[in-house]
């Protein structure tokens, strides 16, 4: 069995408009499970998260995903790797129905030459329209048929974030990257949205989740990362992080950022 | 060194024209192709008019009739669609432009206008020789920008105008009079176009084609400037207009526009951001 | 009295628009490629063509090429310099794109008249090579040429169409739409809009310039002016931003109405009036679209709309209307 595919973030440093976002930070996440980077706002959850996925590029440092290293590779050739992530505002492609945006997804890139649709006119027939019907499926697999044919501006927050969640999982990546996946939902969906969590680490994909829901966050994760001024000052168990001094400091009496929006 | 001369030249009318068009950017907030027709529409007026009372009863009647016709376009066109988005306003003022050019058909014929005007004989003035109608010329640009200078850094409304320039919803909250705001920009910025399309006019000629051409030069320099205040636009057009005759002692003059897209085109590659913004790079490239 | 062979020239000119205004729809509208610079492509083509298929005897000696040569010879040098342009400028965004394409054309133009001793300067090119004009008589040749200029308008849009509904068109759109995700759903943009670039130079040199240089009597570097790409804007503004048959309609009705305006015979002493009434009219017509009907003739919406139908689950609820950037952002306040 291949060693897990793990995330390793390697003496990462990044400065932002004259602040230090990041400083020295040194983090392994399983390639299997889900694991959680935690922190008060500003401590660099966001900037780590840019830089892991190609938004940014570290001013030293390295990013190795399985093997590889994808420091200061471009967005795309980060989400080929199979490190994909998902967006905070999941607006989406917005001339596009919510099953055009997950069959996007499915269809894959190779197709998308000026050639193609003239030279491989059959095949990119046939890819769309499987791309089409896998869409579907996952819709219903989902419970969310019912949201297919509708304009990605005319959903509601938490289907929204659903089909954000489930566009990005359908380009089969072997790390999601969720952000913020629980901001401005209600209890009822962020149980929901945990289930779906769940069962996508369930089916071998790993899962790295930053989110200011603290009882979400540590209820979901095995291994719990905390940023604070752009360093990492804990990592550990949801358990162990709970009984950490510095963390406790942090989140006095643990009411910061446990709300529910 | 007479280059240099006619680089300034240049650049000063290029400098009044494109600081109308920019303080159009910066509150009206889209790009005002037609801009160079109210140029060339200044200038044929004023030659049309001059030949009827007299160049300088002809020259004012110019300016205020263009900036006049500018309010009103304001008023009448613009207005009405500005809810629509920046590039419903920019084709409105393409579809403008068309229109402008149509009447300055109907209105002037094709001919080629010349004003009946003496620059007088140059003078040999310090290392540069310099015919009295073009220092004229430059007094009159500076005047016009010094005037500009002040109506925005030294007055109420000019106040009002920087304040929606900077953040135009911020403004209406704190009670700021966009209509007036708006109803005083486009008379200057007609007015500067006018003035800009006479200037040029005086030192060379003006047809009814010319608004085409004028329109990518103000872009550049617009362009060039970048998105801040309207000295960054000023000194870009400085900058254009000496560079592109200073070219002219290395190569062809017949590669003057070229000389100045190319400048354009390698500075936006270089500082996509323009010469003088102080916008971020990630803004403006990809 | 209106004579046939004027409304078989006119509806030729229109076709040739309708060609032009539906690769700028490509690239603009579902590209989100605002382009400034198309006439200065379609000039490029025009000349490559005539310059390859004109006599190595004639006044302004070309290479003597057969007219198919020349087109398909056409169509790769403005495929070439497509490509050069877009490599620099497509790494600019919104306005900053506008104006550097609009720079590359008069470039581009300005070029043309200086090196007179290739392409005749302003006097321009006389002998133009047209297919099959030995064939037919005078008075014949227009329809053969009407005929051959709506077979390549049809080619066209066939090209266009099939560009619209492949998957190469679902991530350009995607590019067009939300480009960060894009990129992170593992598209190359960069591949995306500058292919799209080449492609409409490709077509720009293949038809759009051959067939323009059909209708005109001479080819001047004037023709190619920003005046003609904002015609072409204008049509297809009218037509539908990002619709299949807008830039169509769009460019056939503009250059119809703006053509048969000129068909009315006024006195001599409103010969003005009478020059002034195209432009005229093209103005008030895309002010006036603007104003009551933005989205244009046609929409894009409506195009994938019935599109969407061939696709969608029979079973599922009704599809609710998508909102398209029809009129799209092309970030005049960069944003992000």
């Amino acid at each position: 069995m291949n060693p897990p595919r793990e995330l390793k973030v390697i003496d990462v440093n990044k400065t932002f408009g004259g602040v230090q976002a990041l400083r020295n930070v040194n983090m392994t996440i399983s390639g299997t499970g889900i694991t959680a980077l935690i922190g008060p706002n500003g401590a660099g959850k966001t900037t780590l998260f840019n830089v892991i996925s190609g938004f940014g590029t570290p001013y030293t440092g390295r990013i190795i995903f399985d093997g590889q290293d994808l420091t200061g590779l471009p967005v795309h050739k980060v989400a080929r790797a199979g490190l994909v992530r998902t967006f905070q505002t999941p607006v989406g492609i917005s001339s596009m129905t919510v099953v055009e945006n997950i069959a996007l997804a499915i269809a894959g890139s190779d197709l998308d030459y000026p050639w193609s649709p003239f030279l491989f006119w059959r095949k990119d027939r046939s890819r769309r329209k499987l791309a089409h019907d896998a869409a579907w499926t996952q819709l219903e697999q989902a419970d969310a048929a019912q949201l297919g044919n509708r304009a990605m501006s005319d959903l509601s927050p938490g289907d929204a974030k659903l089909v954000e969640i489930l566009r990005q999982l359908a380009l089969s990546p072997r790390m999601l990257l969720l952000d913020e996946p629980a901001a401005a939902m209600t209890v009822n969906q962020i149980d929901t949205l945990s289930g779906i969590i769940r069962d996508i680490a369930q089916r071998g994909v790993g899962v790295l989740v930053i989110d200011h829901n603290l009882s979400f966050v540590l209820e979901l994760a095995a291994q719990v990362h905390v940023l604070e001024s752009g360093a990492v000052i804990a990592s550990g168990t949801p358990a162990a992080i709970g009984n950490d001094a510095n963390v406790r400091r942090i989140y006095l009496g643990g009411d910061e950022g446990t709300h529910a929006a | 060194m007479n280059n240099l001369l006619f680089g300034l030249l240049t650049g000063s009318m290029l400098a009044v024209a494109t600081s109308g068009f920019a303080l159009l950017r910066n509150t009206e907030r889209f790009l005002h192709i037609a801009h160079g027709q109210f140029m060339a529409l200044g200038a044929l007026l004023a030659v049309a008019l001059g030949e009827t009372f007299g160049l300088p009863v002809g020259i004012a009647l110019a300016v205020l009739i263009t900036s006049a016709v500018a309010v009103a376009c304001g008023k009448l066109l613009f207005d009405p669609v500005k809810h629509r988005g920046a590039n419903v306003l920019l084709f409105t003022s393409v579809g403008l432009a068309f229109v402008v050019y149509a009447a300055m058909i109907a209105l002037f014929g094709t001919d080629l206008r010349v004003f009946t005007v003496e620059l007088g004989a140059a003078r040999p003035i310090g290392p540069f020789d310099v015919a009295p109608g073009e220092i004229v010329i430059l007094l009159v640009a500076v005047v016009v920008i010094g005037g500009l200078w002040l109506l925005l850094g030294r007055t109420g409304i000019g106040r009002d105008i920087r304040a929606v320039a900077s953040n135009r919803e911020l403004a209406q909250i704190r009670g700021v009079a966009i209509n007036r705001v708006s109803m005083t920009v486009w008379a200057v910025a007609g007015a500067l176009a006018a003035i800009a399309g006479i200037m040029t006019a005086v030192l060379s000629s003006v047809s009814t084609e010319s608004g085409w051409g004028y329109i990518l030069l103000v872009l550049a320099a617009a362009v060039l400037g970048g998105t801040g205040n309207i000295l960054g636009v000023i000194a870009a057009a400085l900058v254009l207009g000496i560079v592109m005759d200073m070219s002219s002692l290395v190569i062809d003059t017949a590669y003057r526009p070229i000389v100045a897209f190319g400048i354009l085109i390698g500075v936006l590659l270089i500082r996509p951001q323009g010469l003088f913004s102080f916008q971020s790079r990630k803004e403006a490239a990809a | 009295m209106i004579s046939i062979e004027f409304l078989v020239t006119i509806a030729t000119l229109a076709f040739v628009f309708a060609m032009a205004a539906q690769l700028l729809n490509l690239e603009a509208a579902w590209g989100g490629m605002w382009d400034l610079g198309i006439a200065g492509l379609i000039g490029v083509g025009a000349y490559s063509y005539v310059l390859l298929t004109s006599s190595p005897d004639a006044a302004v000696p070309g290479a003597g090429l057969s007219w198919p040569l020349g087109m398909l010879g056409a169509g790769l040098i403005t495929a070439a310099v497509a490509a050069l342009i877009g490599w620099p400028a497509l790494r600019l965004r919104g306005e900053y794109f506008l104006i550097t394409t609009f720079a590359f054309a008069e470039i581009l133009r300005q070029i043309i008249i200086i090196r007179r001793d290739i392409t005749g300067g302003t006097f321009g090119l006389t002998s133009i090579v047209k297919p099959f004009e030995s064939q037919f008589t005078i008075d014949g040749y227009p329809y053969v040429r009407l005929g051959l200029t709506v077979l390549l308008t049809v080619i066209v849009w066939m090209v266009c169409s099939r560009i619209a509904t492949s998957s190469y068109g679902a991530s350009l759109r995607a590019a067009r739409d939300n480009e960060p995700l894009a990129m992170a759903m593992g598209k190359r943009i960069n591949v995306l809009r500058l292919s799209t670039y080449a492609t409409v130079g490709l077509m720009c040199g293949l038809f759009v310039g051959p067939a323009y240089s059909w209708i005109l009597g001479a080819l001047v570097p004037s023709v190619f002016s920003s005046h003609l790409t904002f015609t072409l804007w204008a049509g297809l503004v009218i037509g539908g931003l990002g619709s299949r048959f807008g830039p169509i309609v769009g460019a056939l009705l503009l250059t119809g109405a703006s053509e048969l305006v000129r068909l009315v015979h006024v006195p001599d002493q409103f010969a003005d009036l009478h020059a002034a009434a195209h432009p005229a009219l093209v103005g008030v017509l895309l002010i006036a679209v603007l104003r009551w009907r933005p989205d244009g003739l046609l929409t894009e919406s409506g195009t994938f709309a019935r599109l969407r139908r061939r696709h969608s689950r029979p079973d599922t609820a009704r599809a609710t209307p998508v909102s398209t950037p029809t009129v799209p952002r092309i970030a005049h306040e960069p944003s992000a």
